[in-house]
């Protein structure tokens, strides 16, 4: 059971953060706070964590990092790039399709 | 909660072979984060020590933040997937495409030599030319095998290379630099004979006594040129501290 909700939520991280910086580029305190206000507080991440997905995403071209300064300080930025945009429409339809499948069957169920 | 040792948590990431530009990235947005989790934890009331805490705590914990990065092989370098492409093989051509390129390099002059009055300086003192040639060429040879050997070190060892890679590039390095002669012949704009370039490698020892005293001379500066590098260089990244020590 473990594994099967694993397999769920293996794409989950990349998807909200795609999403997330669709809208706006973020650096990775913003995005973590995005997260969690979006997600009404059901997803909370060790923030840490949430690095080696945006590297991991930069590194296969769905990123891009830039340096900017905020408050005095210099922050590196994510925003989503071409490839990133195609990918999250791609993340979308599979979550979509995954939950219209899950919604029909707990719909039967519950019939 | 136990405070993340960043030495530490640096030293752990190399070892697993994040590139090193990486990991300096990873402290830097780690640190930033933290700081930004106290500020919010300090506004809520909090005191410094407890504010402190809670940051470290909301972070995460050490061995969950390098395991993060660790079990994601697409953030491996090159130089830990393929360690004797990166750390042996690669010194050895870059050295030989140095070399060729600085010969070319030192014959540039020759191409613009009207334009530079290096004519009127050849007619006058071709000995002069001859002998600034001949150091440039002297130079070349001895200053291109350390200096590829120290930067192919700095990275090996920067990066956290298991030793028997690039040591083993750099012994290889210092042979083949060792043996490296440069044939430049000037152009003489006299007779318009066209400059050549060549680079060539010889062992020496099956040549001449004389030959083999200078190759093993060569050698030895080489080595102890790259050596030295070595030692300071290991020394200093052993040495060094971050910023703010611990999160």
């Amino acid at each position: 059971m473990a594994k099967t909700n694993a397999a769920f939520m293996s794409g989950v991280p990349e998807l909200l953060i795609l999403r997330l910086l669709s809208r706006e580029e973020m650096y990775g305190y913003q995005l973590v706070r995005a997260i969690r206000i979006v997600s009404g507080e059901a997803l909370d991440l060790a923030e840490g964590v949430v690095y080696p997905v945006l590297h991991s995403l930069e590194q296969r071209g769905l990123l891009k990092a830039k340096e900017k300064v905020f408050d005095g300080r210099n922050r590196i930025y994510y925003a989503v790039t071409a490839k990133g945009r195609k990918r999250l429409q791609e993340l979308t339809n599979d979550w979509q399709r995954i939950q219209q499948g899950i919604s029909n069957v707990l719909g039967e169920h519950h019939g | 909660m136990a405070k993340i040792n960043l030495v530490a948590y640096k030293n752990r990431l190399l070892d697993a072979g994040v590139p090193y530009a990486l990991v300096q990235r990873n402290l830097r947005e780690l640190q930033d984060h933290h700081h930004d989790l106290q500020q919010l934890a300090l506004s809520k009331g909090f005191s410094n020590a407890e504010a402190l805490a809670v940051a470290s705590q909301q972070l995460g914990d050490y061995e969950q933040l390098a395991a993060a990065i660790i079990e994601r092989p697409e953030l491996r370098s090159k130089l830990h997937r393929f360690p004797i492409g990166t750390t042996v093989v690669l010194p050895l051509l870059a050295h030989f495409f140095a070399c060729v390129l600085l010969a070319l390099a030192l014959l540039l002059p020759a191409i613009t030599i009207e334009s530079m009055g290096i004519v009127d300086l050849m007619r006058s003192h071709p000995q002069w030319v001859t002998n600034l040639l001949e150091l440039l060429k002297i130079l070349l040879m001895y200053i291109i095998t350390p200096i590829v050997g120290c930067v192919f070190a700095f990275i090996g060892i920067r990066n956290h290379v298991p030793r028997r890679f690039w040591i083993t590039g750099l012994v290889l390095l210092c042979l083949l630099g060792s043996s490296l002669n440069v044939h430049l012949e000037w152009p003489d704009p006299e007779t318009a004979k066209q400059g050549t370039v060549g680079v060539s490698y010889s062992v020496g020892y099956l040549q001449s006594y004389g030959k083999a005293l200078t190759y093993t001379l060569r050698l030895a500066t080489n080595v102890l040129l790259c050596g030295c590098f070595v030692l300071y260089y290991r020394r200093k990244e052993q040495t060094a501290g971050i910023p703010g020590q611990s999160l």
